[in-house]
């Protein structure tokens, strides 16, 4: 009884000791890497949700002290330095080759802060940048490492990996399974990470670069400025996505990239008003390049001094910066609001995909870990779409100024048919002016020639037949010579087609005669547009038609009064003007008098000389109506 | 209060004509006689005369340079162009020159006396195409090369030169516009005056613009 009770204690203890040895061997040989299975391209993948970690800058592989925790990039992390010395972290990933279907393995892994060097069974298998070198980047870019088939074993697998920055130290995502599709996954991720990236930031450094070259050429245009700033600054911003290797020292690369990030916005941000011609926009545009200089010292305060609070300095920035936007996009909605401006509506639209852009991208940073999203960030394409805009900027000024351009041509072409219509209507009113001086002149010289010759002669002939009492005949030959001699001066006075002015002048000549021989003149004429046929020569015949019906009334008819009348008179359907002499003399017999007088065939032909109509009406007793009717427009030159 | 009237005429027979006709009437005499520029300038000098009656036509030149001279004394001085056939130009003319009437040589020399009368009431004479000529320069064709009338005519008288221009008489114009004739013979002296000033001013203007006369 007491040897069995000896037995059993012994196999109790033993299977106590076995019990107490077997955690022993799980420290020694801890199990399988967790993972999940995850479709992609129609293949299971697996992504590891742990790993262990060693943080060591020995230099070699770690021989013991790896600590498991959550394979999930930002997971492990180390902020950077004071200075640039390299750090390590060495992440392993242990796992079971039946787990993955035959054929081609591959490991894909992204967003390792900076680079990477992979280690199969102990092999090194890949490497992404060389050794020593502390201005390699990497964390941006995907790899794809294919692990070869002879270092493979058939059941468990180790897979080292070496993280090294020089920065923030960080570990990233991984994932294991047939190489075709990690292939795809890899390429897919290169082009959004990498080549869009690349494409759209040498696209907007070259604008930017026009962009700069045109403001130089208008000093005066801020929307030029402010595209430029933004052109750089996103550039400066975008570059550390897809550089391989820093152009210069980490630290100051890095920060340039940190800190280029706030003018790039509030210069983005800026010309947004501009663009849309926002109302004091220079207030509002000051707003935001101030709030991008105050981002730059909270920056500069959180890194330098430490003061991180609960949030990465990302995040901090990045919230700062989503209320700018909402500044702006506040101001922007409002104006789109009141002005329905297509333009407003464009850049209001361009801003809520920058907010979205930037909600997805603060939500899958590393220090905020909250979504992985697309799986790149949106922000390195925020740069280009203001380019998209830049571009829209550029076409729609290129619009206008080829417009205005248009409209000039079409405005200058008017402006020189107008100022050639003017020179020939000025080269015409010359040439008349011409005309009209050279018979200024003529009529000039004919008047002083009357006037110091026929006319003093006459004059002095008049004075000496007056005072010798010379019979009556000759002294009234003397005068009617003189009248006829004021007449013809009369008719060549530059009337312009002035039948007003021409009856005025003939009244103010004959007033002086008719006071004489007590007749009184009522005046009754009328306004009446120029008559442009109404030259010297037909002057002088109207004048003489005139005098002749003023002497007849004088001389024949006894009459006491005169009425001479002037008229607007539609004859025949044609305008014109009647002028009419009608006196209360005695009257005659029209008939008797048309066929014998001569005094009055000659006022009718005179009359129908200068195209005129000539009407006379006579009644004993009662007195006499003499008018001649006159076209504005005669009939030959109507033809 | 007598007027005392010079005479500027070459012609000896015309000038006794004119000193006759003022002496014969009442209240008025001739005062100073001339018969060219050289010595009608001394007459224009020596002043004393209420009205002065001036050839144009003058063997050493033109008497629009002693109307001018005349005009230019400011005194208080009517001076009445005598003109062979009213040549209206050479009326402008001297209008423009200081003239404020014109006596005609062909008929009626005696007529001169009441010319003298009326001018001394504050009445002058013009004839429908003077009228016209004035309007053309002073109310509707302004040339830009020129300086704005500096003495721009008034409504009124525009409204006076528009009724002589289409012929009515001084009495017309006054029944039309309801004021009398010396009214009208008023306006027509301020026309004149305002024709002269203009003149000057536009004779100022071109010689400034040509900078024969510096504005300091």
């Amino acid at each position: 009884m007491k040897r069995e009770a000896r037995v059993l204690f012994r196999a109790i203890r033993a299977l106590f000791l076995l019990l107490l040895a077997w955690p022993v061997h799980v420290l020694a040989e801890p199990p399988l890497n967790g993972f999940v299975r995850e479709n992609s391209n129609g293949a299971v993948i697996l992504r590891f949700t742990d790993a262990d970690y060693v943080r060591t800058d020995s230099g070699r592989i770690p021989a013991g002290g790896w600590v498991r925790g959550p394979a999930h990039r930002g997971f492990a992390f180390e902020k950077m330095g004071a200075t640039s010395t390299t750090k390590t972290l060495w992440l392993r990933l242990r796992f079971d080759r039946r787990m993955l279907p035959a054929g081609p393995v591959a490991l894909y892994t992204e967003n390792n802060y900076e680079r990477i060097a992979v280690l199969l069974n102990g092999q090194e298998i890949f490497r992404n940048f060389t050794e020593g070198d502390d201005r390699a980047l990497g964390w941006y870019r995907p790899q794809i490492v294919r692990l070869p088939a002879p270092l493979l074993a058939g059941g468990t697998n180790s897979l080292l990996v070496k993280i090294e920055s020089n920065y923030d130290l960080v570990s990233g995502d991984y994932y294991l399974g047939p190489a075709a599709a990690l292939d795809a996954r890899h390429e897919r991720m290169h082009f959004w990470r990498i080549t869009g990236v690349q494409a759209a930031n040498l696209t907007m450094i070259v604008l930017a670069a026009a962009a700069l070259w045109f403001w130089l050429l208008r000093r005066g245009d801020t929307e030029l400025l402010l595209l430029a700033i933004l052109g750089l600054m996103w550039f400066a911003r975008d570059y550390n996505f897809t550089a391989v290797r820093a152009p210069f020292n980490i630290v100051a690369f890095k920060a340039m990239t940190y800190y280029a990030v706030y003018p790039a916005m509030s210069a983005s941000l800026a010309f947004c008003l501009v663009y849309v011609r926002l109302p004091r926009w220079k207030l509002h545009g000051a707003i935001l390049l101030t709030a991008g200089v105050l981002l730059c010292l909270i920056r500069f305060a959180t890194v330098e001094w430490g003061l991180t609070g609960a949030f990465g300095t990302d995040s901090i920035g990045n919230l700062l910066a989503v209320a700018c936007v909402a500044y702006t996009a506040f101001l922007l909605v409002t104006h789109w609001w009141r002005t329905r401006d297509a333009g407003a509506a464009l850049i209001t639209l361009c801003l809520a995909t920058i907010i979205t852009g930037t909600t997805h991208d603060i939500g899958r940073q590393w220090d905020s870990r909250l979504w992985d999203g697309l799986g790149f960030f949106l922000q390195p394409y925020i740069g280009s779409l203001f380019c998209l805009v830049l571009l829209l900027s550029f076409g729609r000024r290129a619009n206008l100024a080829f417009g205005r351009l248009e409209g000039l041509n079409a405005e200058l072409e008017t402006r020189v048919e107008d100022a050639r219509a003017a020179l020939e209507e000025r080269e015409r009113e010359v040439r008349e002016l011409e005309v009209a001086r050279a018979l200024e002149t003529e009529r000039g010289r004919i008047m002083r020639e009357m006037h110091d010759g026929i006319g003093s002669n006459l004059v002095a002939a008049l004075t000496v037949a007056e005072r010798q009492n010379h019979p009556p005949a000759s002294i009234a030959t003397l005068k009617r010579a003189l009248s006829d001699l004021k007449l013809t001066v009369d008719s060549l006075e530059p009337l312009a087609g002035d039948v007003v002015a021409l009856l005025g002048n003939f009244r103010h000549r004959s007033e002086p005669d008719l006071v004489e021989a007590g007749i009184k003149l009522h005046w009754n004429v009328d306004r009446c547009e120029r008559i442009d046929w109404l030259d010297a020569t037909n002057s002088l015949h109207l004048l003489r038609l005139f005098q002749e019906a003023l002497a007849n009334v004088m001389m024949h008819s006894g009459a006491t009064r005169i009425d001479l009348a002037c008229v607007e008179y539609i004859s025949g359907g044609a305008p014109g003007v009647t002028v009419s002499i009608k006196d209360n003399g005695s009257g005659f017999d029209t008939v008797r008098a048309v066929s014998g007088g001569q005094g009055l065939c000659g006022m009718r032909s005179r009359a129908e000389a200068i195209g005129g109509t000539f009407l006379l009406s006579s009644v004993r007793d009662e007195g006499t109506v003499i008018s001649v009717w006159l076209p504005y427009v005669r009939q030959t030159e109507a033809r | 209060m007598v007027i005392r009237v010079a005479i500027i005429e070459d012609d000896p027979i015309l000038a006794g004509r004119f000193a006759d006709a003022v002496n014969a009437a009442s209240g008025m005499m001739v005062v100073n006689k001339a018969n060219s520029v050289a010595s009608g300038s001394g007459l224009v000098d020596a002043g004393g005369y209420d009205v002065l009656l001036c050839d144009l036509g003058l063997p050493d030149g033109d008497g629009t340079t002693l109307i001018a001279k005349e005009a230019a004394k400011g005194r208080d001085t009517d001076i009445l162009v005598i003109t062979q056939f009213a040549d209206q130009q050479k009326v402008l003319d001297s209008i423009r020159a200081g003239a404020r009437g014109y006596l005609l040589k062909d008929q009626r020399i005696e007529s001169c006396v009441e010319a003298i009368m009326e001018i001394r009431r504050g009445g002058s004479p013009i004839s429908p195409v003077i009228a016209r000529r004035i309007m053309e320069q002073m109310v509707e064709d302004r040339s830009a090369a020129l300086p704005p009338p500096v003495s721009p005519l008034s409504e009124r008288e525009t409204e006076v030169l528009q009724l002589l221009a289409r012929g009515f008489s001084y009495a017309e114009c006054g029944d039309i516009l309801h004021v009398s004739l010396n009214t009208i013979g008023f306006h027509v002296k301020n026309i004149y005056r305002k024709l002269e000033v203009n003149s000057r001013a536009e004779a100022l203007f071109e010689a400034g613009s040509q900078g024969l006369i510096s504005r300091n």
